[in-house]
């Protein structure tokens, strides 16, 4: 898993790439603990992110739940179909919104 | 058999000829040796005679020598004393006549006497005197002729006397008679003699310096005395003077004397010829030698530088000259001058004088030599003769040897011909017997110890006939037995299942097995038998001791064990029913070791019972081998009514399970040990038991992981299961959801179970993947956990059950089970449909 970082008109990017599992979440959690910040709005462009277990899916529920309390939003672009599949099944994609 | 005839001949021929050599040299040598002897003693015989013959005569010659030197000795003394007795007769009638004068003068006239004529040879009385009576001791030294006293008028009357005397007698030179007072009236016949040079008056002569003067001066009346030898005053000759005193009232007033000249004893001496080189010499009795034989050596006589004889060198002629000068008669033996003589001497009484005369000891015994040396020359002869005779006797010996030698070959031949003959028929008998046939009996009859062995080897042979029948006996009835257990080791060997090519259409398992029992039948053996589609039996049995009644105990057991263990009983009441069924009847009390084992091919599951057998091997799939330790139960047979346990394990995918007899055990070391798949073929090899069974477990389809749960091992059973998938062709989207099962389960097993062990199956079967997961942990089945409300945001509903969720909602199918303490959990996905869209 490699995770990019940026930060562009009070939002901070996250490209994430590989894969997100029990393995790698736990990483992109400290990751995005430290340069969560003063963000408004988090963005995820996981156009090389292979798949998503339910481990990664709680580290983007928490950052969620930070950004939604300070009235932001989280936005989920470019997932794949295996990714966009987990966020349907699971109810979050009704949480997030997916581009 | 010619060479051995020829060989006992030989010897026999040998040992004659060695017994009769043997005898005559000895026989010979003995007779040599006697005849040397003799003739030793014969010579020592001989030598002894000559030398006693020697000796004997010596000692005679040597007693008629000393016999003959000692008269000889004493004849010559006596016939010099008596010479001298004469002369002393004339010095005694000269001295009794002057004494007559003496004593009555004036019986007598004057006389005068005359001087000597100058030149006379003629006997004549002459008259001379001292110095001391000369008138004028004139410058001459002769001075005056001295007035003649009344003294000498009356002695004068002695001349006639005087005279006659010397004419009487040849032993006489001179008679004479000197005065105390100084006259001398002398007769002699060397009157010329009488002055010196052209002096008118005769010399002085002082009688009272003379020796025979002095001597006689001091006798007593009538004594004689005799000087030592000395050169006359006058002509030079040695001489001796016989004097005697004339007492006049008690005193000495003339001397009387006669001189003799040695020339009579010197030719009585000289004259003494004893032998070839004897000798004689006389001795005074000062121990000089006054003559002799010898003109040097230690015996000769040397006037004016006399030798005492008592004071030699030679110990025995000192010795001797000490007799002499005592006055002692002797004969001894001695050494003069370096040769062996005998000495004889006798004394001159009157004279103190010793005769002595030598003999050459060699010339004494010169003919006991001879007579010697003739008996020696006769006993050479006798030797020599002696030696010829032994010569001749060793000549006869040598031909009589020579004759009898080859007539003592002839009869040895003949002997030896007699001895082997039987022996040779014997031989030629045994040679057919040698051929085989043993109903060949022998036959001699030659009454000696041939012939009783020759009946010894009859009854030889029969005993040999005896046992070669018995013992083609006895090889048949083995060979028979032999077959028969053949046969019987063949039906054994049939009655076990062929391993190789057993069961080839199931793909779960594979078989190999071995039996071979050490002799002939055996106890040991191994079994398998499908009980339904899914569960095998194996067994693997050992019956106690070998042979016959073990196989027939392995066929029951066998049959007990095939009857017994089935599907729809557990497996200890199988095992306890045919414990029973040996117990009952087993009057031998055999028994049987077993280890029976029920293995499910759709699992791997093993269940089993050890019945007092060794402990199986399983070969892991890393190589890693290891004891199956369960404690057993009782043997099989021993005990009725006894019940046993049930053990389980799990067989993984390509583990091997090696169930062997025991054997194995004591070869293999410890648990755990390592093993290469050689090393475990080699040691089992190896052990004493040859019966193995070896089953290995090719797994139920599944492609199986087994590792420790935690979360770092998650990502090698992720990449196991990609490779798995990957080559079985599964889709890469089907494959990414089964890796999202993989991650979500496992994490689950790793952070709830407590597993010590979790493992992964995975089975690719017509586009269907079936996965299954399985650990030790605590029992939970995930399936039951309440759905996530996913109406509602997730946000704002209980955290959680995503995972599990995620996975019933993509597989195809979900299931859990719990059995033998173990989770498991088997999903299935459809590859190529969509589950969920």
């Amino acid at each position: 898993m490699t995770v990019d970082i940026r930060t562009e008109q009070g939002r901070l990017l996250v490209t994430v790439a590989g894969r997100l599992d029990t393995v790698t979440s736990p990483e992109l959690e400290k990751i995005l603990k430290e340069n969560l910040g003063e963000a408004h709005d988090l963005v995820f462009d996981f156009a090389g992110l292979e798949y998503i277990s339910s481990a990664g899916l709680l580290v983007l529920l928490t950052a969620h739940k930070a950004v939604k309390k300070k009235g932001g939003k989280t936005i989920v672009r470019r997932a794949n179909e295996e990714v966009r599949e987990v966020f349907f099944i699971t109810g979050f994609s009704d949480m997030m919104e997916l581009r | 058999m010619k060479g051995r005839k020829r060989k006992i001949g030989h010897k026999v021929n040998v040992l004659l000829l060695f017994m009769v050599l043997v005898t005559m040299l000895l026989a010979g040598g003995i007779s040599i040796y006697g005849l040397y002897s003799v003739k030793g003693i014969s010579e020592e015989n001989g030598r002894m005679l000559g030398q006693t013959a020697a000796d004997d005569a010596e000692e005679a010659l040597e007693e008629l020598a000393a016999q003959h030197l000692q008269d000889t000795a004493v004849e010559k003394a006596a016939y010099i004393e008596e010479k001298y007795a004469a002369v002393e007769a004339c010095v005694r009638g000269a001295v009794r006549l002057a004494e007559a004068i003496y004593a009555a003068p004036e019986t007598y006239p004057d006389r005068t006497v005359a001087l000597p004529v100058r030149g006379s040879e003629k006997l004549a009385a002459q008259l001379l005197w001292a110095k001391k009576l000369a008138p004028d001791s004139g410058k001459d030294g002769t001075g005056g002729c001295p007035i003649p006293t009344e003294e000498l008028l009356k002695l004068g009357n002695t001349q006639d006397l005087l005279v006659q005397y010397n004419a009487n007698n040849d032993m006489v030179s001179s008679v004479y008679i000197a005065t105390e007072s100084g006259w001398m009236i002398q007769a002699d016949y060397i009157a010329y003699s009488k002055y010196q040079g052209e002096n008118p008056l005769p010399i002085h002569y002082e009688a009272a310096e003379r020796q025979w003067y002095r001597l006689a001066a001091k006798s007593a009346p009538g004594q004689i005395v005799y000087t030592e030898v000395m050169r006359d005053i006058h002509n030079g000759e040695d001489c001796i003077v016989c004097a005697g005193p004339v007492y006049h009232d008690g005193k000495v007033v003339a001397v009387a004397g006669a001189g003799s000249y040695l020339t009579t004893v010197n030719n009585a001496v000289l004259d003494t010829v004893i032998g070839q080189a004897g000798y004689a010499f006389l001795v005074n009795g000062n121990g000089q030698v006054m003559v002799s034989g010898r003109a040097e050596g230690e015996t000769a006589a040397y006037a004016e530088q006399w030798v005492d004889l008592r004071e030699s060198g030679n110990r025995q002629l000192a010795e001797a000259a000490a007799g002499m000068a005592e006055g002692r008669s002797g004969f001894l033996k001695l050494t003069l001058d370096g040769r062996e003589v005998y000495l004889a001497y006798a004394p001159l009484r009157k004279l103190g004088w010793s005769f002595a005369v030598v003999m050459e000891v060699a010339e004494v015994i010169a003919p006991a030599q001879e007579s010697q040396r003739i008996i020696l020359e006769l006993t050479e002869k006798v030797a020599d003769r002696q030696d010829e005779a032994i010569r001749r006797m060793l000549l006869c010996f040598t031909g009589a040897l020579a004759a009898v030698m080859p007539l003592i070959v002839l009869l040895g031949t003949v002997f030896s011909r007699k001895i082997t003959g039987p022996i040779r028929r014997l031989t030629g008998e045994v040679a057919k017997i040698d051929g085989g046939n043993l109903d060949c009996k022998i036959r001699i009859a030659t009454g000696d110890e041939t012939e009783d062995l020759a009946n010894a080897f009859n009854a030889m042979t029969d005993q040999i006939r005896k046992y070669v029948n018995h013992l083609a006996d006895v090889t048949a009835e083995k060979e028979r037995i032999r077959t028969e257990i053949q046969v019987a080791s063949k039906l054994q060997a049939d009655m076990l299942p062929e391993a190789s090519g057993a069961f080839a259409e199931r793909q779960e398992f594979s078989l190999a097995a071995s039996m071979t029992p050490a002799k002939g039948v055996g106890g040991d053996f191994y079994d398998f038998f499908l009980l339904d589609e899914d569960r095998l039996a194996l067994v693997i049995a050992d019956v106690s001791g070998k042979g016959v009644p073990a196989a027939l105990f392995m066929v029951v057991s066998r049959t007990l064990i095939r009857s017994h263990v089935a599907a729809d009983v557990p497996l200890e009441q199988a095992v306890r029913e045919i414990n029973d069924n040996l117990c009952a009847n087993n009057k031998n009390d055999m028994f049987v070791t077993a280890w029976i084992g029920i293995l499910t091919l759709s699992t791997g599951e093993l269940t089993f019972v050890n019945a007092g057998h060794c402990r199986p091997l399983i070969r892991k799939q890393s190589g890693v081998c290891s004891y199956v330790s369960v404690k057993c139960g009782p043997v099989l047979g021993g005990i009725e009514g006894i019940s046993y346990q049930c053990a389980k394990l799990r067989l993984r995918q390509k583990e091997t399970l090696l169930l062997y007899t025991d054997g194995v055990t004591e070869a293999a070391g410890t648990e755990k040990e390592l093993y290469g798949e050689g090393r475990l073929l080699e040691t089992v090899e190896n052990s004493r038991s040859v019966t193995m069974l070896a089953v290995t477990f090719n797994g139920n389809g599944f492609s199986e992981k087994t590792g420790e749960p935690d979360m770092g091992s998650i990502r090698e059973f992720d990449r196991f299961a990609n490779a798995v998938l990957q080559e079985k062709g599964v889709s890469a989207g089907t494959i990414v959801k089964l890796q999202m099962a993989i991650d979500e389960i496992l994490s689950n097993i790793c952070r709830y179970s407590g597993a010590k062990e979790m493992t992964l199956g995975i089975r690719v079967e017509r586009q269907t993947v079936t996965m299954y997961f399985e650990d030790d942990g605590a029992a939970y089945n995930p399936l039951e956990r309440r759905d996530p409300d996913v109406k509602k945001l997730p946000e704002d509903r209980p955290i959680g059950g995503l995972g599990i969720y995620l996975v019933k909602k993509r597989m195809d199918g979900t299931e859990y089970t719990y059995k033998g303490g173990m989770n498991r959990l088997t999903i299935t996905k459809k590859d190529g449909v969509e589950t969920y869209v």
